[in-house]
């Protein structure tokens, strides 16, 4: 069993395609996630906001004086750091609706009779980030006034005098009440690390090739190698367990290859339990093996078939892991949250999750618990293998 | 045109491998648009009123006092509110797994501890925040919980009323909300949800293309095939150019099914969408799918086993749409990675797409500038396709040496 | 002494289709048995479900005198099979591919080296060990086809039709090496629809067509069961009317045909066939030239027994 294992993996080296699928691809992606994310600016970096101003009667009445100073203080250059606002103003409304249109400006502040500020943000935007922090700075700025108002109906006493009220205005705009960011994982998170954590699950899936090419090679009714290896004297499940030995030892391989990769060559933290992950990748690489056994083992479909419905199920498990980018680790979290079940068969989300629950949980009991998930998949597609290839005999040939 | 309609043959015999390329992929599209743009019924553009998306937001109430209780309800009617238990796993759990872009934490003896900060004239106690890497909306949201807590000591600062009246009109305050409003347009824009669904288009478009002819049209790379026509009266150059002719048949029927799968499944939210953004959007894609067919072509040509061909036409498709900005923004790539995705096909593309998705209306200026990115994508591939012809016969002649 | 394969009222259909027609079998030890038959005639429906490969309705496979079934891997162990189709690892060498399947039925790797060593030297690839199967040519994978299935040296070879599109050179080095197979021991079934390969190297032969067994016997049997004896020709450049009816006249002449100057002569097993022809032409005075005369072959038999060629080609095609 050993030595027909050492032929397979033998052979599997030679195959110019279990190559590039196993071991090229992956280093190749994440080579390009490496290039692409080196001058990657921060989600939470805003860069200067265009925002325009309607410059009419309203906006130049003494009742938006305060508005107009807080929108110039904004956007004044800091030392060091850029302006929040980039302000263009506009004489005439119409002129204004259609630079906001034409997207010249981002959002369109206007005042009305009263002195508050109106916001129009154009349809379609790609960037409602922007849009929501300058509505955030005009809210603070409206319930500035309007505590002001509230105060002065409530306990008018407060603000008998000038200085009390400018007293007011200073503590609003202060920032004595303050917030403190703190870390709860072990390392800082980054969405980056997704990328790679959702890549090393699409390895996890990728290596199914390995599996289902070998298995190809055990069944009469699959290859004429395989009606040689049916009639031999060695039992299937000989066979079978030096195919699931070959096939694992090939995946293992690629998938150390690349979290080594990962790791050093991109430099993507595990915060110090780089130890723990060839654990994660001999789970992984189990799945993966049964993952291609279960599905060349099926009687149905063809060989073409197979193949492509191995490649293209490869990309959707791939999906939810959160590989595609932004929209796909948005889908991963919607169905995290409201399909769990969805994502716990997934041998692809499994995967990406136990190198999450290595790098963030204090505790390791989320990460085995992730292993024990990957090893019930693989169970459960090994029994559906085991069934499917019991057959020793067909129909036809 | 013998070669021509073997060759269509074969690929009409691996029906379900077009199937599966062509379907299944354009289902992720789907999925991949419902996870941001929303369902198939409706979405979220040409909405007459301004919708702010809520972030996910949890609060730990240490404090339990009047302060702190306010508190809470003010975050969670301005979020979708999540229960995060107050224990460490629940908290890494929540930050991890991105359950909420916002945790607060509300210190015990907060809210006594803001009063008297504020009537003493000193800082206030902090509020302990953990802010999830994904996006701004959760730094958005702190920066509206720092908002609430400064005018509570602002008020606290200037009266002696007890802490229930103040947190009374704390919240009152909070109904002073700039009105927004979204600009009117003469027509209604697309939905996000088909934009995001046609930038995926990419893949099947061009993947699915070139391993359609990889794996359908392999047996006409057999040598001993290639052979058997080479002894017949089809030249080589007549050979290459009915199976050039085959693979853009192919190219156009993924081209006409993506499109067909996307307008049934949103004709709903495209109603009211001008047909001609649709139809300059498709356009963008008919040219992105013309790139994949020169590219299977050019696999052809190179007479590439199935397997490589396969695996060369998905790397390829991952790649380009990755430089095209469906994955990530390019923008937040950096300049460089910018000026290199520019010379892929994929980058313009999406930049047509984009382009119709933003324009109010459909102008001569906008449909210049898709035409523009049309004829740039269909030039890579005629570039393609004559880099295959000058292959092939290189490979030809080398054959015959 | 105990057959080694015994087949008895094979049925097997492949829908309306009947491949197998209570097709029965006996393979004595130590004999070369030729299963004859045109294109789909279910000989391979036969080595396939002898070796358990393929489902039957109806009957029963015995081999070495024990009941076949697809679990008695004692029973495979003395079985070697050379399939149709080349069945190797294309990414292995030659060598490797030997060693490869010769583990499936031998675990002691310093055995199997032995054996190895022998199939590449019985087989005559020794000096293309390290060659991979793409750099082959039809001959030499074949003969690698070959030695993959007997390295484990079995007591029972299964050949289903090992010599197809392979060169006369290696047909002629695979036909001696069955032979030596033989006299080493080995029990042999040779399927093939080349009738000169069966007549030269098996002792025995059944002709088969639509799954059924039409005649069995050694090759000389076979050729006594039918009437056909000697088929003439000659080379006769102008034939009157009146000798070619004296020629049908003769007695022993099956028929007589006359046809762009080749005159054809089908005649019944005797001694005189020749010479009577001859002597009826001189009587004649009818000027001869190039005379031939060919026993029947096995495809006479055939034709005979179904009233078709065993092969599409016309008989000459097959020289």
């Amino acid at each position: 069993m050993l030595s027909l294992a050492g032929y397979h993996i033998r052979a599997m080296l030679r195959n110019n395609g279990i190559l590039i699928w196993v071991v090229a691809f992956p280093i190749i992606l994440a080579t390009l996630f490496m290039v692409m994310f080196d001058g990657m600016m921060s989600n939470q970096q805003a860069g200067t906001i265009a925002v325009g101003v309607l410059a009419d009667g309203n906006y130049q009445a003494p009742a938006a004086e305060p508005l107009r100073a807080m929108l110039g203080a904004l956007a004044e250059e800091g030392p060091g750091e850029e302006a929040f606002l980039a302000l263009t103003s506009y004489a005439d409304a119409d002129e204004a609706n259609d630079a906001l249109i034409a997207r010249e400006v981002e959002v369109l502040v206007t005042v009305d009779a009263d002195g508050a500020p109106q916001m129009s943000v154009p349809p379609n935007s790609l960037n409602s980030t922007h849009e929501a922090m300058v509505q955030a700075v005009l809210d603070r700025y409206l319930q500035s006034e309007a505590a002001v108002s509230e105060l002065a109906r409530n306990d008018p006493a407060a603000l008998a005098s000038p200085e009390a009220v400018a007293a007011l205005t200073a503590d609003l705009m202060g920032d004595e009440a303050q917030t403190a960011e703190v870390s709860v994982l072990r390392v800082d998170p980054s969405e980056m690390a997704r990328f790679y954590y959702a890549l090393l699950g699409f390895s996890t899936a990728m290596g199914a090739n390995v599996a289902s090419v070998l298995t190809e090679r055990l069944k009469a009714n699959l290859s004429p190698v395989g009606a040689r290896c049916q009639v031999s004297s060695m039992q299937p499940a000989r066979q079978l367990g030096a195919v699931l030995i070959a096939s694992w030892v090939i995946v293992f391989c690629c998938l150390m290859a690349a979290f080594c990769y990962i790791r050093f060559v991109a430099n993507v933290s595990f915060a110090g339990r780089e130890a723990l992950a060839p654990v994660a990748c001999a789970a992984c690489a189990l799945v993966s093996c049964a993952l291609g056994m279960a599905l060349w083992a099926l009687p149905w479909l063809s060989a073409n078939v197979k193949d492509a419905v191995l490649t293209v199920g490869v990309l959707v498990l791939a999906l939810p892991a959160g590989l595609y980018g932004e929209p796909a680790l948005g889908l991963s979290d919607w169905l995290t949250q409201h399909m769990p079940w969805l994502q716990a068969i997934n041998p692809s989300v499994q995967a990406a999750n136990a190198f999450y629950a290595l790098t963030y949980y204090d505790s390791l009991v989320p990460f085995f618990q992730t292993l024990g998930t990957i090893l019930a998949i693989a169970a459960v597609l090994f029994a559906v293998a085991a069934l499917c290839m019991r057959r020793q005999r067909y129909a036809s040939l | 045109m013998q070669v021509f309609k073997i060759a269509l043959r074969l690929v009409r015999r691996n029906w379900m491998l077009f199937a599966i390329y062509v379907l299944a992929l354009s289902v992720m599209g789907v999925f991949m648009a419902t996870g941001v743009g929303g369902g198939l019924a409706g979405s979220a553009s040409a909405d007459a009123s301004y919708e702010q998306a809520l972030p996910k937001a949890a609060v730990i109430d240490r404090d339990g006092s009047a302060v702190s209780r306010a508190l809470t309800e003010y975050v969670r009617a301005n979020s979708t509110f999540v229960e995060v238990e107050d224990g460490t796993f629940a908290l890494q759990d929540a930050a991890a797994r991105d359950v909420a872009s916002y945790v607060l934490v509300i210190p015990a003896g907060y809210g006594q501890g803001l009063l008297e900060a504020a009537r003493s004239g000193g800082d206030a106690p902090e509020l302990e925040c953990i802010v999830s890497y994904m996006g701004a909306s959760g730094s958005l949201m702190d920066e509206r919980v720092r908002s609430w807590a400064q005018e509570l000591y602002a008020l606290a600062a200037a009266s002696t009323a007890p802490v229930e009246e103040l947190v009374s009109w704390v919240e009152g305050v909070q109904d002073a909300r700039v009105p927004v409003s979204v600009a009117a347009t003469e027509q209604e824009g697309v939905p996000s949800a088909y934009l995001i669904y046609c930038q995926f288009a990419t893949y099947p478009l061009f993947g699915g293309v070139a391993a359609i002819v990889a794996t359908g049209l392999a047996s006409l790379r057999d040598p001993d095939v290639r052979r058997r026509v080479g002894a017949s009266c089809v030249g080589e150059g007549s050979f290459a150019r009915q199976v050039g002719a085959a693979i853009a048949v192919c190219g156009l029927v993924v081209w006409a099914a993506n499109a067909a799968f996307g307008l049934a499944l949103y004709h709903g939210s495209l109603e009211g969408v001008p047909p001609a953004s649709v139809a300059l959007m498709l356009g963008a894609l008919l040219a992105l799918g013309l790139v994949g067919t020169a590219f299977g072509f050019l696999l052809s040509q190179l007479g590439v086993s199935h397997q490589v061909a396969h695996a060369v036409a998905n790397i390829a498709s991952m790649v380009l749409t990755f430089l095209a900005g469906t994955w990530v923004s390019i923008d937040q790539m950096g300049a460089g990675m910018e000026a290199l995705a520019r010379f892929t096909p994929g980058y313009w593309c999406v930049d047509a797409l984009g382009a119709v998705y933003e324009a109010p209306a459909v102008t001569g200026e906008l449909v210049a500038r898709v035409a523009s990115d049309a004829l740039l994508v269909a030039l890579f591939a005629a570039v393609i396709a004559l880099v295959a012809v000058v292959a092939g016969r290189a490979r030809r002649q080398r054959a015959l040496a | 002494m105990t057959d080694v394969v015994s087949v008895s009222n094979l049925v097997k259909r492949y829908g309306d289709l009947v491949a197998l027609d209570h097709f029965s079998l006996r393979v004595a030890p130590g004999e070369i048995l030729g299963l004859l038959g045109p294109n789909g005639s279910g000989k391979t429906t036969a080595i396939n479900c002898m070796l358990q490969l393929l489902t039957y309705s109806q009957g029963s496979i015995e081999l070495f005198g024990q009941p076949m079934t697809p679990a008695r891997y004692d029973l495979k162990r003395k079985i070697g099979v050379v399939p149709q189709q080349v069945a190797v690892f294309d990414e292995l060498t030659a060598r490797e591919n030997i060693d490869c399947f010769c583990s499936l039925y031998v675990s002691d790797r310093a055995e199997r080296r032995v054996l190895v060593d022998a199939a590449l030297d019985f087989v005559g690839l020794r000096d293309f060990q390290r060659f991979r199967p793409r750099k082959l040519s039809g001959g030499l994978l074949r003969r690698l086809n070959i030695a993959c299935g007997i390295a484990h040296r079995p007591e029972l070879i299964l050949f289903d039709e090992p010599t197809v599109a392979v060169d006369p050179q290696s047909r002629n080095a695979i036909l001696s090496g069955i032979q030596r197979l033989r006299d080493e021991g080995a029990t042999v079934v040779y399927t093939s629809h080349y009738m000169e390969e069966v007549e030269q190297i098996c002792s025995r032969i059944v002709i088969m067509d639509h799954g059924r067994v039409l005649a069995q016997g050694t090759a000389d049997e076979l050729k006594r069961m039918i009437s056909t004896g000697e088929k003439i020709e000659i080379e006769v450049a102008d034939l009157p009317a009146a000798a070619l009816a004296a020629l049908r006249a003769l007695p022993h002449v099956i028929s007589a045909v006359y046809e762009a100057g080749v005159l054809r002569v089908s005649c019944e097993a005797s001694q005189r066939n020749l010479m009577d022809v001859l002597d009826a032409l001189g009587r004649a005075d009818v000027a001869v030239g190039r005379v031939w005369s060919e026993p029947p072959t096995l495809n006479d038999v055939f034709l005979e027994i179904t009233g078709r060629e065993l092969r599409d080609e016309t008989p000459e095609a097959g020289r």
